[in-house]
């Protein structure tokens, strides 16, 4: 199978809907991820235990290299560094194309899980891909609302 | 044809209420404005929920609420919220402003709105937005010139997790979406024009960024 093919589709289709709705489209692409994460068995009573047990399925599968996170003194604030991500390419695509990067499905999985798991509202703040040293840096919000 | 404008240009945002119900025949006049709207294709995708139960209203306040306090906290953590108060000096107001967007409340109002149309859409139609979009605004125009109020909150279907949560709801059924709720009901407030940018700075001639006579 042909990665490259799924790759440009999931580019094109990212930047249509950029072009449909602008800097909104990040609140459109929200569940991307999610029918992935719920094939496997995620647990965990903590946040912190939810994002490590997820962090693990997404590396066993080879979706990202790793990934690793700390929080700011607010205990709300969250920054996930996650490194050779297979979404890095299209993300290099869609830069080529002058879209800023506005979907991680990663950070998405871990998301859903936590508000599912543990109940506490989520929501990505903003996405920097970092293509020299194949990374992205994720800033989420996780908080008691 | 100034008459027209006038009423385009005091038309308010409005989300503060009277507690006086909105009779059935206002409401069908805002709504017969609103399916006269320009559609591609004659499409004619909306379709309307009148929401008057007080628990449908609190539940989609809620949903409003939540998403709301979302965006705003993940703003205020950035920094964003910062740029969009750059020109407000007092600290305590804006303390008070922060508090008021990150908590969600903003959009609280539905709750107390005695009506809100939940305009959705036919999906089987090439220009669903555009359509919605422009129905909404006969709307709100008519709804302005009979001396109600309204305002757009697209708090609850913002995010498309609360979309999804706002279509259950409402049973909305397969082949729909809820474009965005409409609250209206007679005006408590006179909230003063929104800064809005001068025709100069906006308009351009015969391609992007080109003045006239350049």
């Amino acid at each position: 199978m042909d990665r490259i093919y799924f790759q440009d589709t999931f580019a094109a289709l990212a930047k249509s809907l950029f072009y449909e709705r602008g800097r909104g489209a990040g609140f459109r692409a929200t569940m991307v991820g999610r029918d992935y994460i719920d094939r496997h068995e995620i647990q965990g009573g903590t946040s912190d235990a939810v994002i490590e047990n997820c962090i693990a399925v997404l590396a066993e599968n080879n979706l990202v290299e790793k990934a690793a996170y700390q929080k700011d003194e607010s205990d709300s604030f969250f920054t996930f560094e996650v490194k050779g991500c297979a979404h890095l390419p299209v993300e290099a695509w869609l830069e080529k194309e002058g879209v800023p990067a506005f979907v991680c499905p990663p950070i998405n999985m871990i998301l859903y899980k936590i508000r599912q798991l543990i109940g506490v509202a989520v929501e990505i703040a903003d996405i920097s891909v970092h293509h020299k040293e194949e990374k992205c840096i994720v800033r989420v919000v996780i908080f008691k609302q | 044809m100034d008459d027209l404008l006038e009423l385009m240009k005091t038309r308010r945002s409005i989300r503060r209420y009277k507690k006086k119900d909105v009779p059935d025949e206002l409401l069908e006049k805002i709504m017969e404005a609103g399916r006269w709207a320009p559609s591609g294709d004659n499409g004619q995708p909306w379709r309307f929920i009148v929401v008057r139960d007080f628990e449908t209203k609190k539940a989609l306040s809620r949903i409003a609420t939540e998403g709301s306090g979302r965006r705003f906290t993940a703003e205020y953590f950035t920094g964003r919220l910062d740029e969009r108060f750059e020109g407000l000096k007092d600290e305590e107001k804006k303390a008070r402003a922060y508090q008021k967007l990150r908590s969600g409340v903003v959009s609280a109002f539905l709750i107390e709105a005695p009506v809100i149309i939940v305009v959705c859409a036919y999906l089987d139609v090439w220009d669903v937005p555009y359509d919605v979009a422009m129905a909404t605004q006969n709307m709100q125009l008519i709804a302005h010139a009979l001396g109600l109020g309204t305002c757009v909150v697209v708090a609850p279907v913002c995010d498309i997790i609360d979309e999804v949560e706002t279509a259950k709801l409402l049973k909305i059924p397969h082949g729909y979406k809820v474009a965005l709720p409409l609250a209206v009901g007679y005006p408590d407030e006179s909230p003063r024009p929104r800064p809005r940018w001068a025709l100069e700075d906006i308009l351009y001639h015969e391609e992007f960024g080109k003045k006239r006579g350049q």
